[in-house]
């Protein structure tokens, strides 16, 4: 029995299952911390109203930032962590995984962030949320009728990445 | 089928979207349409399309690793007859100018829907083109230069005029494929007719936390022999936590 969760995966949790549905869900952030798209595919258990769910998502990955620039080894400038930073400094991870689950992260340099829950197995989602960027332009970003900044509802879009992230392995 | 020279456009802007390179018109619908041609019936110009795709296919491939060159992207993407887009382009300029009979008034409207474009167009732009983000605007500046005109509208531009802090420069273009069949009237002399691609640079690189002064200093429809636009760079605004503590 284990009280603190230790490097091993818990035998208890469900093994991935084949045709996908190893996604939990996703998060679409902009540079305001709005939420543009929350998804979820599979979430027994929620903590939070979504509000804060997302606000404390959103935080997370901004202490992490900051902590991974001020921890990096190779870089002289440090500043104080909390610091604002200016684009195109310090450093950003990629992922992080618990022993019941796998967080994916990307950021492009207009500040969306993307954020995908899978199952802790899964491989490297580097090139898949890339892709998941793409559909975001194709089926958002240039639809004339979408005002930046505000939360996503169109059902091409989910429908496409419905579709996208069930062929995820 | 000949280009006409001020050409009578109704009023189809409406539905066009025309964040895109020259060579690709989609409209506002969902389709991609390709041009057959162009008909000159009375005071109207009737365009003739071909559906190409719809929407409703699921676009978009896999991204490349490694950075793309403008060519290649440029390469890549659907494309539709560079008149159909100079023409549309002109339409759009023509009806502003009816509705708003002040030049200096459509300078800014253009420049305002060159913002709105350059803030979404910038998605489009680092999705395909895989840049990641750039160390200075001297090498932001080299970007849009090499891959960001030659992807949207299919010619490359030279960056020049650097000042001593690196904080300014030139965008120098040869080739402008919005002003083929233009020709300043004595009524329009204080018009920017290209002002469109100023609000674009401006909106784009907001979206990447620079703000900046684009200005047109060199205009061909002026005389002048090529068409330069001085980028500034007024600020660049660092990343905060956007959510207020007690919120």
């Amino acid at each position: 029995m284990q009280f603190f969760g230790g490097s091993e995966i818990s035998p208890s949790l469900p093994a991935s299952t084949a045709a996908g549905n190893n996604a939990h869900m996703i998060y679409v952030f902009n540079r305001n911390g709005v939420c543009l798209l929350y998804r979820e595919w599979n979430r027994p258990v929620r903590t939070l109203n979504a509000q804060q769910d997302h606000k404390l998502m959103f935080g997370l990955l901004f202490s992490l930032k900051s902590l991974t620039t001020k921890m990096d080894p190779t870089s002289l400038e440090k500043r104080n962590l909390g610091v604002p930073q200016l684009p195109g400094q310090g450093c950003s991870f990629h992922s992080f995984h618990t022993n019941t689950y796998k967080l994916s992260f990307m950021e492009t340099p207009s500040g969306i962030k993307i954020i995908l829950v899978t199952h802790p197995r899964t491989g490297d989602l580097r090139d898949p949320l890339k892709y998941i960027y793409n559909l975001y332009v194709e089926y958002v970003v240039k639809n004339p009728l979408y005002t930046p900044g505000t939360p996503i509802r169109f059902e091409l879009f989910n429908t496409a990445l419905d579709q996208y992230v069930r062929s995820l392995s | 089928m000949g280009p006409e020279r001020n050409p009578k456009t109704t009023r189809l802007l409406g539905l066009f979207w025309i964040t895109r390179n020259p060579r690709l018109l989609r409209a506002g619908l969902g389709h991609n349409y390709a041009i057959q041609s162009i008909e000159q019936r009375g005071s109207s110009q009737i365009f003739n399309f071909t559906v190409l795709s719809s929407r409703k296919q699921i676009k978009g491939s896999m991204p490349p690793v490694a950075p793309r060159s403008g060519d290649a992207i440029f390469a890549n993407v659907e494309r539709v007859n560079a008149e159909l887009f100079t023409l549309t382009y002109g339409a759009i300029v023509r009806q502003l100018l009816t509705d708003l009979e002040e030049v200096e008034e459509v300078n800014k409207q253009l420049d305002q829907m060159g913002y709105n474009i350059g803030i979404r167009l910038v998605d489009e732009f680092l999705a395909k083109s895989n840049v990641s983000r750039c160390v200075d605007f001297k090498e932001t500046a080299d970007v849009i230069a090499k891959v960001g005109f030659k992807m949207f509208l299919g010619v490359t531009a030279s960056v020049t005029n650097w000042d001593a802090d690196g904080t300014s420069c030139s965008f120098v273009l040869e080739d402008n494929p919005l002003v083929d069949f233009v020709e300043l009237p004595d009524t329009c002399q204080g018009l920017y007719y290209c002002n469109i691609l100023s609000g674009v640079i401006r909106g784009a690189l907001e979206m990447v936390s620079m703000k900046t002064e684009v200005t047109w200093v060199r205009d061909m429809l002026r005389g002048d022999d090529a068409f330069e636009l001085q980028v500034k760079l007024l600020k660049q605004v660092p990343e905060e936590y956007p959510y207020k503590d007690d919120e």
